[in-house]
């Protein structure tokens, strides 16, 4: 069975190098990305099964991001995991509705993050949630 | 001006107007407008600080989990340091935030999913009241309500539970200010319940049912 592969979108190269660590000894394939241009290109390259995206981004931010890969008709089916030091206050909302998946808030803990890309990539049934 | 005056004073003059009009108007900006550039400064700084807190919970993270090679028990007892003084860090930021909105009348508490149980209804209870005491710190006189608070609760059972809860909490807080009392603790412990009470509790829910 094939690794799945994610696309990290982080101008910061330290975040970069650590979450690829993580990510890789999580037994997924990793690409990257460091500015929004780029991570069109990357995305359209690379076909990954999951986008990590920052919002902070030079040559257009994440929410540029959001709204190229939602046009594209190859891309738009790609989930995007929002991962930003930024207000959620102000950021959630606006993510979610740009169409990501999901929001965490850096520094993020990485069970929680390991736990939301599994469950992105691979959704429960409902009744599994618990919330029934 | 009174008296004699030349085109030199008639234009100082209105220099000065013009000047004391503008300081009064800074002077007059809304405290609200000050409490909305404070918040903006401070989500700034939040972003600032998160970004290299980052870096150093990930790598502390991977080095704990022993992604980069063992550790012996001195190192790991090092970086379980360098952990929890991330985490605390991290909370402190998040708190620095909350409670320059807690002095806007902004602070939202976030619903989550939480088991629907009474258990898992008091522990939500308990980290609302601790929002709650810090917006009390910042407002002495304020009386909390759910509605103020800028809760979304779902709107089912569980949901209808949680804000009676959060109620109670937000009135007992407001009580005891009342009377100069420190707010009460609620624990987070599920209470015991006497077996024959729970078996007429269960009883008396297979009736409702």
């Amino acid at each position: 069975m094939s690794k799945q592969k994610i696309l990290i979108v982080d101008d910061d190269p330290d975040l970069r190098r650590g979450l690829n660590l993580r990510l890789r000894a999580s037994q997924f394939e990793t690409a990257y990305a460091a500015d929004g241009f780029s991570a069109i290109v990357m995305a359209q390259k690379e076909h990954p099964d999951l986008i990590i995206l920052d919002i902070g981004l030079p040559a257009g931010d994440g929410f540029v991001v959001l709204d190229r890969l939602q046009q594209s008709a190859t891309l738009a089916t790609i989930p995007v995991i929002v991962l930003t030091a930024r207000d959620p206050q102000s950021s959630r909302d606006r993510s979610l509705k740009a169409g990501a998946s999901a929001f965490l808030q850096k520094p993020a803990d990485n069970n929680e993050l390991l736990s939301v890309i599994r469950t992105t990539l691979n959704p429960p049934w409902p009744d599994t949630m618990g919330t029934s | 001006m009174k008296g004699d005056f030349d085109s030199k004073q008639l234009s100082r003059a209105m220099r000065y107007a013009i000047e004391r009009q503008s300081l009064l108007r800074s002077l007059d900006m809304s405290r609200q407008q000050q409490l909305k550039f404070k918040d903006e400064f401070l989500s700034h700084v939040s972003h600032e600080l998160r970004t290299p807190l980052t870096s150093i919970h990930q790598f502390a993270t991977l080095l704990l989990d022993g992604l980069a090679g063992e550790l012996n028990p001195e190192q790991r007892e090092h970086l379980a340091t360098i952990y929890r003084s991330a985490n605390q860090l991290r909370t402190m930021i998040g708190d620095l935030l909350e409670a320059t909105r807690a002095e806007g009348g902004k602070m939202t508490v976030e619903p989550r999913c939480v088991r629907s149980s009474e258990h898992g209804a008091r522990i939500v209870a308990e980290r609302i009241q601790e929002r709650l005491e810090l917006c009390r710190q910042l407002k002495p006189s304020c009386a909390f309500r759910v509605s103020s608070l800028g809760l979304q609760l779902p709107t089912d059972r569980i949901g209808k539970s949680l804000e009676k809860l959060v109620q109670e909490v937000a009135d007992d807080i407001t009580r005891r200010l009342a009377q100069g009392l420190q707010p009460i603790h609620i624990s987070g412990e599920q209470p015991e319940i006497d077996k024959s009470e729970r078996g007429a509790k269960h009883n008396k829910r297979g009736q409702n049912e």
